[in-house]
C-alpha cells in the first residue's frame, strides 16, 4: 500500500519528492542526442588539454596536437631507430605522443575490468570474422598509407587543421569522406 | 617524468570518454554513411568547437 504511492506514474507523489526533474532528465540522457554531445565535448576538451600541456616536455618544446595515426607513424619510427639505428623509412618522433597512445591503450584496458566487461574472445564469437581479415589487414595497411601520404590521420586534421582553417585538412577529410563513400559502394554497408 | 604521466593520464581518459560514450571521430563517420545516425554529426562539430576555441584565444593549433 506503501509504495503505491512511489510508483513510477504517480506524477502527484514524484512532483513531491522532486522525481519529475528526474524523470525529464533520465529522457534526455537516454536520447540518442546526449552521448555524441558529451562524447564530442570530452574529446574536443581532452584534445585542448593536451595542446596546452605538450610543449612543457615536449622534446621540440612546441604544442603538439592530438593525432592517433600520427603517434603510431612516430612510435614506428622510434622502433625502427631503435632496431636500425637510425631511420630508413619514417622519421621524427616527438617521444611524448609515445604515452598518449599507452595510456589510450591502458586506459581502455582498466575501464574494461571496472565495468566487468573485460572479457577474451575467439574469432567465431567476435563480429571480425576471419572471412573478413583480408579486408583488415587490407584496410589497415591503406591507413598507414594514408597518414604518411596525409602527414596525419582523421583525428589530427579533422580537430586540429578544420578549426585552425587549414586548408589542406578541409582537403584531407573531404577526401576522407569521399573514400569512406567510396568503400561503401565497392564492399557493401 | 611527470609530463609523461600526465599524457599518459590524458590518453587514459580520452579512452574512457570514447568507451563511456560509444564517441569516436572515425566510428561517427561510420555511423553516419552506414547506420544513418545523422546525430553523431553533432558531436563532430562539438569535438570541432571545442578544439577550435584555441584559435579563439590566439593560438595556431595546426602544425601544417
Amino acid at each position: 500500500m506503501g509504495n503505491t504511492l512511489f510508483t513510477p506514474n504517480n506524477r502527484v507523489a514524484r512532483g513531491i519528492i522532486g522525481m519529475n526533474n528526474v524523470r525529464s532528465t533520465s529522457s534526455w540522457v537516454s536520447s540518442p542526442w546526449f552521448k555524441p554531445i558529451i562524447g564530442g565535448l570530452g574529446v574536443g576538451l581532452l584534445g585542448l588539454v593536451f595542446y596546452f600541456i605538450s610543449p612543457f616536455w615536449s622534446s621540440t618544446g612546441k604544442p603538439e596536437v592530438i593525432s592517433i595515426g600520427g603517434f603510431l607513424a612516430n612510435t614506428l619510427s622510434w622502433g625502427e631507430k631503435a632496431i636500425l639505428t637510425t631511420n630508413y623509412l619514417l622519421s621524427g618522433i616527438p617521444p611524448i605522443l609515445r604515452f598518449l597512445i599507452l595510456g589510450i591503450i591502458l586506459g581502455s584496458f582498466f575501464d574494461a575490468i571496472l565495468s566487468r566487461q573485460l572479457t577474451r574472445k575467439r574469432f567465431n564469437e567476435q563480429k571480425i570474422l576471419k572471412e573478413d581479415l583480408v579486408y583488415d589487414i587490407g584496410g589497415g595497411v591503406l591507413i598507414g598509407f594514408g597518414v604518411l601520404l596525409a602527414n596525419g590521420c582523421i583525428i589530427k586534421h579533422l580537430l586540429a587543421g578544420v578549426p585552425g582553417l587549414d586548408v589542406a585538412s578541409f582537403v584531407a577529410v573531404g577526401g576522407i569522406i569521399i573514400g569512406m563513400w567510396m568503400g561503401l559502394k565497392i564492399v557493401g554497408g | 617524468m611527470a609530463g609523461n604521466v600526465l599524457v599518459l593520464l590524458v590518453g587514459a581518459a580520452l579512452a574512457i570518454v570514447v568507451r563511456r560514450s560509444n564517441y569516436s571521430i572515425p566510428a561517427a563517420f561510420s555511423d553516419i554513411f552506414m547506420m544513418g545516425r545523422y546525430y553523431q554529426l553533432v558531436g563532430v562539430l562539438v569535438s570541432i568547437g571545442a578544439f577550435g576555441l584555441v584559435n579563439i584565444w590566439g593560438y595556431e593549433p595546426c602544425p601544417t
